[in-house]
């Protein structure tokens, strides 16, 4: 069992500020690390190879630098590191790259290829789901948790309040949450990545990658105003005495009274099986 | 290092307001203090060494700018303990002042008021307003402002500053806040004035804006000058955040240099000085708000009392500057501690409000702080270390026990501590358990984090007896060892009859209470008002019945306001000026206090009994009687309330 896993390196976004002349990230700096949801697919990854057999293989596009998170994922337990790296794929975008990376996976042998569902400085979620469609295989968006029988692979999926299970014994790419593993410590390692140009990539068409193959345009970057807040805004247009209840209340409207129950563990046992809607959840 | 703390990259790095230079983003918020001298008519509000010392002692606790709140005009005065910031007399100290502050790179802003419509002078001389009209919740009418007389007090803002900028201050506030003249200038509600002065809002903006470039004129175009604005008067009637929003554009047109967030007024004073009912954080909104309507800084305000909070808030673009008032009182090293990243060590306001306002302007004090106010003798340093290290013993972890053994280890004692119960904390652990009280444990949070760092050898489970004692032979001894509750003598009881319990079983165990409950308050604090709002909150049909006139008449009043809207909301009966006479079956007889009249109440299953407790004192004179070297400190001695009780434990800690 081969498994790929796209990897890209970050900035630390916990870091990162806004330059509110040129509303550009301000990269100087700033750690760079593994975009935290790769590295959980790269968690996921290992421990499929521990549990199952096979051999992973770590992918990333970008600058020379990028070598330090390939190494990172041979140190937790990679076998194969490659980095894709020349001038002509500066300025691709998630186009570009999905492109990019898909010629090279395909040539690879892969059973299943790991994605981050996002990274964290751009928060796109594209790659993915390109690199899918360009090498014509199933996908799965928001995977929590992958795991094989037999010949099938069982991938949950987290959506909403729900968690869907699938199964399929196709080549599939998944797009797993950060939250889905806890990504190990690394163990320094002999291994190195090995880097990989334009040439070495069989098949490419040049027009394709870099700047010439990325449509997208950046107009304007600024800080958002819908990320969630840590404090509660309340409607000025109640009336005062409504104004000072939603803030006592935490902003959350009171709409019906509670009500509670009291008494010993046993009498509140009894209690809480005499209410009817629980003869629809016990057995 | 200063600055270094990479977790509050934000909250520790300078900033600038116009010239004046701020090394970090902590600004200790204006405040009465209730320290200024008072010698009577026309020698009132002198600033005091009190004051002095108390501003210096957050400087030399790292806030990057102390607030130092004024009232211009001696005629018309918030306390005669407010330092008249337009007096002459006031110089030197005013002097002294900025002086002593400088040192430790800290800026001084004065903030200038005229308490106008309110004050905490009962009755007052005279009150005056743009209209003539009481604030809704104060029963003193007012005087309409006649044009000499804005003249006048315009002149006394203009003196004001300059005194103080002549004396090496950094920078002017004025407050259109919570209280005084100028927010009822700017407030429908409040200016029903007819000439140029009150209807459109250009005509109510003009009083202020006056006294805006009547200073300007005087100090100069790169002295700042900041308003502490109120953002909405939570009043029935009043302003809100739309039009305070709109005030800031207009303020923000005429040339002035930051905005301080503030909301409320003494209608709803529970909002300007909010108790720990009213979340942490809460006015986040409106700073957020009015840093988006302008471009110049914002302080933000309102339950700011740790540094991830404020880093926080700062990240997330709700200010540029944190507010701190009570945080800074209860900790003046919190800027300092962040810096050295000691979170743990930082003790948090607990908006309880008791020792800062509790005291209604007679003078600041905190609960958790015996240093506050009393910085020259409880202040920063002046714990030393003891001239010989002693053993130590301490009988009882409530918190006068705890208060005890921190300030003996930290001045180098060796202190072991008996408890025995399995928790340290005492009464707290019950009071925590009371709705929208949970914040109280931070005062044992932070004891027992103090012993822990200076070494406490702590003992839980056990009992302390003249035996242990003997084995131990400390050579001080703290009896820390509490009190119990009493039920009254007075209350006739039949033995069969409804169950009848103290307080402290109520809130130890909540299957003793009932569905029909009554509850006898002759305590006028928390034990009754705090097991009120415990038992009504659990659905239980509640009567309470008190000696006082009203319940709750010794709990602090933005607490107690709330407590009582929530009693009677959930649809408590109160009865007020009575007693309990019998308690037979499930009657009780109650009796008015004036009148002697009696009544009879029934269809009770619980009667809860909110009395005075009594010392626990047998071991202490066991002990002394034994010649035992043995200081007894907080209920031990006299049962009181937290703020009582750790002042005790700080004087025999340091007396060891």
């Amino acid at each position: 069992m081969n498994i790929v896993v796209c990897i890209k390196q970050v900035p630390d976004t916990n870091e990162v500020q806004i330059n509110k002349e040129t509303n550009n990230l301000v990269r100087e700096g700033v750690p760079s690390i593994m975009n935290p949801f790769d590295e959980a697919g790269v968690e996921l990854s290992l421990r499929l190879k521990e549990n199952y057999g096979g051999k992973v293989t770590v992918v990333s596009m970008g600058p020379g630098q990028a070598e330090e998170v390939l190494q990172q994922a041979l140190d937790m337990g990679a076998d194969e590191a490659y980095l894709l790296s020349d001038r002509t794929f500066a300025g691709s975008d998630t186009l570009a790259t999905g492109y990019l990376l898909s010629q090279f996976i395909g040539g690879l042998e892969y059973d299943l290829i790991v994605c981050g569902a996002e990274a964290i400085d751009g928060s796109t979620g594209q790659v993915g789901p390109i690199i899918a469609e360009n090498l014509n295989i199933a996908q799965f968006t928001y995977v929590n948790g992958i795991a094989r029988e037999g010949k099938k692979w069982k991938i949950t999926r987290s959506v909403g309040k729900y968690m869907e299970q699938h199964e399929t014994e196709q080549k599939i790419l998944v797009c797993v949450m950060r939250q889905s593993a806890v990504p190990r410590e690394g163990k320094s390692c002999g291994r190195t990545p090995e880097k990989v140009g334009a040439g070495a990539v069989e098949g490419l068409n040049p027009d394709r990658v870099g700047s010439a193959g990325s449509p997208t345009r950046v107009v304007k970057i600024q800080m958002s105003d819908s990320r969630q807040k840590s404090y509660v805004v309340i409607d000025d247009t109640l009336p005062a005495r409504e104004r000072i209840q939603m803030i006592i209340n935490g902003g959350i409207e009171q709409k019906a009274q509670v009500e509670f129950m009291r008494g010993s563990a046993e009498s509140l046992a009894q209690k809480i099986l005499s209410i009817p809607e629980m003869s629809k959840v016990l057995p | 290092m200063e600055g270094t703390n990479q977790k509050f990259t934000k909250l520790l790095s300078p900033f600038k307001i116009g010239k004046m230079e701020l090394k970090n983003r902590f600004i200790f918020l204006p405040h009465l203090t209730g320290y200024a001298i008072d010698e009577g008519w026309m020698d009132c509000g002198l600033f005091s060494e009190r004051n002095i010392q108390h501003y210096v002692e957050r400087a030399k606790g790292g806030a990057a700018a102390v607030t130092v709140s004024q009232n211009v005009d001696p005629h018309s005065m918030m306390s005669d303990e407010y330092p008249v910031g337009s007096d002459p007399r006031n110089r030197e100290n005013f002097r002294r002042l900025a002086e002593e502050v400088h040192k430790y790179g800290c800026r001084c802003i004065t903030q200038l008021n005229h308490g106008g419509h309110n004050t905490l002078k009962n009755p007052p001389q005279i009150l005056v307003a743009p209209s003539q009209m009481p604030e809704p919740s104060c029963h003193f009418n007012t005087k309409e402002l006649e044009k000499e007389e804005m003249e006048q007090i315009k002149d006394y803002y203009v003196k004001a500053a300059v005194l103080q900028q002549g004396v090496g201050w950094d920078a002017v506030e004025l407050k259109i806040a919570h209280d005084g003249l100028l927010r009822t200038f700017i407030s429908p509600l409040f200016n029903k004035r007819e000439d140029e002065y009150g209807g459109s809002f250009e005509n109510m903006m003009r009083y202020p804006l006056e006294i805006i470039e009547a200073i300007r004129k005087a100090v100069g175009p790169d002295y700042p000058i900041g308003i502490r604005l109120c953002v909405d008067e939570f009043i029935e009637g009043g302003y809100s955040m739309e039009y305070g929003l709109k005030v800031a554009r207009r303020l923000e047109e005429a040339g002035v240099d930051y905005l301080s967030t503030d909301a409320g007024s003494f209608s709803s004073f529970y909002m300007e000085i909010p108790p720990a009912v009213v979340p942490l954080g809460f006015a986040l909104y409106m700073s957020a708000e009015l840093k988006k309507t302008v471009d110049i800084p914002v302080i933000a305000f309102g339950r700011i009392n740790d540094p991830v909070q404020a880093e926080m808030l700062l990240s997330e673009n709700c200010a540029d500057l944190v507010g701190m008032c009570r945080q800074l009182i209860c900790d003046p090293e919190t800027p300092n501690k962040t810096m050295r990243g000691e979170l743990d060590d930082i003790r948090h306001c607990i908006a309880c409000n008791e020792g800062c306002l509790g005291n209604d302007g007679i003078d600041v004090e905190c609960v958790q702080n015996p240093g506050a106010g009393r910085e020259k003798y409880f202040g920063i340093g002046t714990l030393t270390p003891a001239e010989a290290g002693k053993k130590v013993l301490v009988i009882g972890g409530g918190i006068s026990g705890m208060k005890a053994a921190e300030i003996a280890a930290k001045r180098g004692h060796s202190v072991s501590l008996y408890e025995q119960s399995d928790k340290l904390g005492g009464q707290v652990l019950l009071i925590e358990k009371m709705p929208y009280r949970a914040e109280v444990g931070e005062v044992y949070r932070y004891l027992k984090y103090q012993l822990k760092r200076h070494g406490v050898d702590i003992h839980l489970n056990t009992r302390v007896d003249r035996q242990l004692v003997e084995q131990e032979a400390p050579d001080v001894i703290i009896a820390a060892t509490g009190s119990v509750p009493v039920i009254p003598d007075y209350i006739k009881m039949d033995e069969a009859g409804i169950r009848v319990i103290d307080c402290r079983q109520a809130m130890r165990h909540l299957e003793l209470i009932g569905q029909k409950v009554l509850i006898f308050d002759d305590i006028g604090y928390y034990q009754a008002g705090g097991t009120a709002d415990y038992v009504t909150a659990l659905g239980a049909d509640t009567t309470i019945v008190t000696t006082s006139n009203f319940l709750g008449c010794d709990i602090e009043g933005t607490n107690n306001t709330l407590l009582l809207k929530r009693l009677y909301e959930r649809g408590a009966e109160i009865i007020a000026s009575h007693t309990i006479s019998e308690i037979k079956g499930d009657k009780v007889t109650i009796r008015n206090v004036y009148s002697q009249a009696e009544r009879v109440l029934g269809g009770y299953d619980t009667v809860i009994i909110a009395a005075q407790s009594s010392s626990d004192n047998q071991l202490y004179k066991e002990l002394k009687a034994a010649g035992k070297d043995i200081r007894a400190v907080g209920d031990c001695v006299a049962p009181r309330a937290i703020e009582q009780v750790i002042f005790d434990a700080e004087l025999a800690g340091r007396g060891i």
